[in-house]
């Protein structure tokens, strides 16, 4: 399989826009996934998987590691939550999940565990900015620490503490149901 | 210290918890549209039709894989001479060669036992040290795009029982006989539709009065495609998402030396999927039942339907620890019925001799009349990527690519895990460094396609032999068998881009082929007829290509055909008409622009002088249809002289119209019908549209984009996620319509079993894993 992905590296690299398309579509529900845990909202989500892509693809030349579009890609789209964050918003305007659910993000509430996605969006909530960004990244977007300390260019020991501190919070959270 | 190692392991755990938790919500997120490739191509792409400028590609993919190779050198180097075939080289520079392809048929064999399975693992473990992060980073990733792109299947049923009305359409389908399955399926009295991990089943024999009968939901999982045989409704899901964690001690981007020191927090969390299929008897329409159902491991790839029995292709990657040293339990697939999921037994295990991806393909063969039937499932080391399918075979493509290098391979690669029937130590590979100077002089990137095929009969799947071809299949209808050959056009990109077709008898030996053709082009669609293949490549204009089969030792290009635009799918008409549905495209140096949508009537009559009778165009730059991507999309009627598809109009603002870069505004979401007249072209008869706001945001939010159409007798009905609409299919007057469900689920038919797989499954694997760390 990883053969195929550097095949496709390559030409995406060319500018071949389906061989990035289909890189893409590859990732793209865990993109989806992370802006959407990540920002809480729909439409800053969907702002910033698109603006990633957008990026991505204007940028792919400067990709240097064929194996390593996911984790590139992530960090573009890390960049464009972030600058959704601090820059356009100023803080993150997060909607409910009972509105998310009448937009249509999500699938409406199953009989059998209605809470239990609401829990865990919650808890996500409750989390600070950075601990839930490495959470994600951790969880949705397949880092290890050592990665996260390289793409967030902070030391690894802060980054393993953040991590542990917000998945140890979540952990709290959610046991408690 | 035993502190810290304390908490990387609660690390660990913690990260699987939260995973865990994290499903409640993925499993309900309705991906937006807009975010989709198809939808982000439209943002990301300034000139799709044009093919980049090929000079200047080739030039700097070369460089780039000569610095790659350097880069990553010794790692690839292991398992490329390997793989090299050096002969493969001399066809990929366009030489005609009957020597030229692995004869496979003895190049894989079955295991005798998991040892066999287990070598073979580590064999390409060692072969490729960066193994563990490409794979746990894009392996999965990979199979669920490849899931994606080859989902070439549709909505027929040729047996019906319950319908009095055989006037009613199927599924556009390859091979006559071979179903696919498909999101909408049509039996003539019920429509089946499956959106959003929901099924409906509608009586519509009363177009004004179309009622919901039951609906069943496949919540914990993706419902792909359905069938509908007799009184069995059959759905494809991919579900029981297991999370398991791998460890992995290598990034590849970082300076090692404190890697190691932390090496042991880093886990990744990865998704592993399984396929499943779920028979229900529908002998009552409102009251399914689940009549048996059966899991494989990996993502779901493709699936066939003939007579009674369902053929399923999964892609499935085993993650493993990075210490080179496997178990059987942890790289053996496991398939069967929810009581019965087990490994697959090594007498069903194919590995080719050289194996090359840590991956599988996994087929399966399940009667869908009698529950209690031994259901058939082999697996094949090696991925899964497009799958044709004839009535008595199966091919499976797996695309791979192979770099080629200056540095001489050292004598470590040159044993082969996978032990011959006859010899069951490692053969030694001789003449490996004689083949390292040809291929260093040959192109530095080749793409190469392994073919497997499985001879199905009644349910059984059976490993009959494999091949090798230069270059990449588009999709499925870039192969097909007729008379016991099996041919396949392929597009090689090494160092330009050419195009090919190969023939192999039953045996799976080469017969013919023709190499190069189409230089620096690559091919946009295929369709072979009986003694013919028709072949549009497209850079700047869209060449037709008619190539004769008729000796297949000797098949032979007749005419081509050169006029602007290209073709995505083509369809039949006639023997010697076919029409062609794509995008037409204006020339603007050596770049092309495609335009909006372009239907095409070719004459090929005359092979040696083939002609585009007629044309008829569909909006401006950025109009699209499903049927581009998915020839399910279309439906077809000869006989009642329809071709029918769902369009996305865009048209252009009045001052751009003559900007070929402009991209139009939307204006139209809805179903086309068509009429073809040999003598006459394309008549436009009537459309349909579900989005009464008009507004493009309202397609996507409420589920209004127009996906299929189907008709019974002189109704059509058209269908998007959120409703079903029938109208006239003489006058095109609303005759009725019916709200589906659309994000909002009763949970009436809720499959327990399902979840209770799922759980025992996930549970199981996740334990498995979990006991490494």
């Amino acid at each position: 399989m990883s053969e195929n992905s550097r095949e496709l590296m390559e030409r995406a690299k060319n500018g071949d826009p389906q061989a990035f398309g289909q890189l893409y579509s590859e990732v793209w529900h865990d993109l989806y996934r992370f802006a959407l845990y990540y920002l809480q909202n729909k439409e800053d989500a969907e702002d910033a998987v698109q603006e990633a892509a957008v990026e991505a693809y204007r940028c792919i030349k400067s990709l240097r590691e064929p194996d390593a579009f996911r984790s590139w890609i992530f960090a573009i789209l890390t960049r464009c939550c972030h600058h959704k964050i601090k820059t356009i918003i100023l803080q993150k305007h997060n909607t409910s999940f009972e509105e998310l659910e009448q937009q249509g993000v999500f699938a409406e509430a199953k009989s059998e565990n209605p809470d239990d996605k609401l829990a865990v969006w919650n808890a996500l909530d409750t989390l600070g900015n950075d601990e839930r960004l490495v959470v994600l990244l951790s969880v949705v977007g397949n880092y290890t620490s050592p990665e996260l300390s390289v793409m967030m260019k902070k030391p690894s020991g802060t980054i393993r503490s953040q991590l542990h501190r917000g998945l140890a919070k979540l952990k709290t959270m959610l046991s408690e149901q | 210290m035993l502190f810290f190692r304390k908490r990387i392991n609660d690390d660990n755990e913690l990260k699987l918890f939260a995973a865990q938790k994290l499903m409640a919500l993925d499993d309900r997120i309705n991906y937006p549209e807009k975010l989709s490739p198809n939808k982000i191509a439209e943002h990301i792409v300034p000139v799709k039709g044009s093919r980049f400028n090929y000079q200047r590609t080739i030039r700097y993919s070369a460089a780039l894989a000569v610095c790659f190779v350097f880069v990553v050198g010794i790692v690839l180097s292991l398992s490329v001479l390997k793989k090299a075939d050096p002969s493969a080289f001399v066809n990929s520079r366009g030489t005609l060669s009957n020597n030229n392809v692995v004869q496979a048929a003895s190049t894989v064999i079955t295991a005798k036992n998991y040892n066999d399975v287990v070598s073979a693992f580590e064999t390409i473990y060692k072969d490729n040290t960066a193994y563990n992060r490409q794979n746990t980073d894009m392996g999965l990733a990979v199979q669920n795009g490849n899931a994606k792109s080859t989902l070439a299947q549709a909505q027929t049923d040729t047996n019906l029982s319950v319908s009095d009305t055989s006037d009613h359409s199927t599924t556009n389908l390859q091979v006559e006989g071979v179903d696919e399955g498909d999101v909408v399926k049509n039996d003539g009295s019920y429509l089946y539709t499956l959106f959003n991990n929901k099924i409906n089943i509608t009586d519509v024999r009363d177009p004004k009065n179309m009622k919901l009968i039951s609906s069943l939901n496949f919540d914990n999982s993706n419902a792909v495609e359905l069938y509908v045989y007799k009184n069995k409704l059959i759905v494809v899901l991919n579900c029981c998402q297991s999370i398991v964690s791998s460890s992995d001690n290598k990034t590849a981007d970082n300076s090692a030396a404190d890697k190691k020191a932390v090496a042991s927090d880093s886990i990744r969390i990865a998704y592993n999927n399984q396929t499943k299929v779920i028979v229900y008897d529908i002998a009552d329409r409102s009251k399914p039942k689940e009549f048996r159902s059966y899991i494989q491991d990996g993502n779901f790839v493709s699936s066939r339907m003939i007579d009674n029995y369902i053929y399923v292709a999964s892609s499935y990657y085993a993650y493993v620890k990075d210490t080179g040293k496997f178990s059987a339990e942890e790289i053996v697939p496991k398939a069967g019925e929810n009581n019965n999921y087990k490994m697959i037994p090594a007498a069903d295990i194919y590995i080719p001799k050289e194996p090359k991806n840590a991956s599988y393909a996994v087929v399966s063969g399940i009667n869908t009349e009698d529950a209690g039937a031994a259901v058939s499932t082999v697996a094949c080391v090696g991925s899964a990527g497009n799958v044709f399918a004839s009535l008595d075979n199966l091919y499976l493509t797996s695309q791979r690519t192979v770099y080629s290098t200056a540095v001489k391979a050292p004598d470590a690669n040159d044993k082969s895990t996978a032990n011959s029937t006859a010899n069951n130590k490692s053969t030694t590979k001789s003449g490996a460094a004689a083949n390292g100077a040809a291929i260093a002089a040959a192109a530095p990137v080749q793409s190469t396609t392994d073919i497997i095929r499985f001879h199905l009969k009644n349910g059984k799947v059976t490993y009959t032999g494999a091949c090798n071809v230069d270059g990449d299949t588009k999709n499925q209808f870039s192969m097909d068998e007729y008379k016991g050959y099996f041919r396949i056009a392929t597009t090689s990109n090494s160092t330009e881009m050419t195009n090919n077709l190969y023939i192999f008898d039953s045996n799976m030996k080469l017969a013919g082929s023709i190499a190069g053709m189409a230089k620096g082009e690559n091919i946009h669609s295929v369709r072979f007829m009986e003694n013919r293949a028709y072949i549009v490549t497209f850079r700047t204009v869209d060449p037709l290509f008619v190539i004769d089969l008729t000796n297949p030792k000797a098949p032979k290009v007749l005419g081509e055909l050169k006029i602007p635009g290209f073709s995505d799918y083509l369809q039949p008409y006639s023997d010697n008409l076919m029409i062609g549905f794509g995008k037409d495209a204006t020339e603007s140096g050596n770049m092309a622009y495609y335009q909006g949508l372009k239907l095409s009537l070719f004459d090929v009559s005359d092979p040696l002088n083939p002609k585009e009778l007629f044309d008829y165009h569909i909006g401006d730059r950025g109009s699209t249809s499903a049927v581009l991507n998915d020839h399910r999309a279309l439906l077809f009627d000869k006989n009642k002289n329809i071709i029918g598809f769902p369009v996305t109009i865009m048209k252009l603002a009045e001052g751009a119209k003559n900007d070929i870069h402009a991209y139009g505004n939307f204006k139209y979401d809805g179903y086309y019908v068509m009429s073809v007249d040999p003598s006459k072209g394309f008549t436009f008869m009537g459309s349909v549209t579900h989005l009464v706001s008009g507004k493009q945001n309202d397609l996507y939010s409420q589920g209004l984009q127009m996906q299929r159409g189907a008709y019974i007798g002189d109704v059509l009905y058209t269908i998007s996620n959120a409703k079903i609409a029938s109208s006239s299919l003489i006058d095109f007057s609303k005759l009725g319509e019916l709200s589906l469900p659309y994000s909002s689920g009763t949970g009436k038919y809720a499959d327990p079993a399902l979840e209770s797989a799922a759980g025992s499954a996930g549970s199981g694997v996740t334990a498995e894993t979990g006991a490494q760390k």
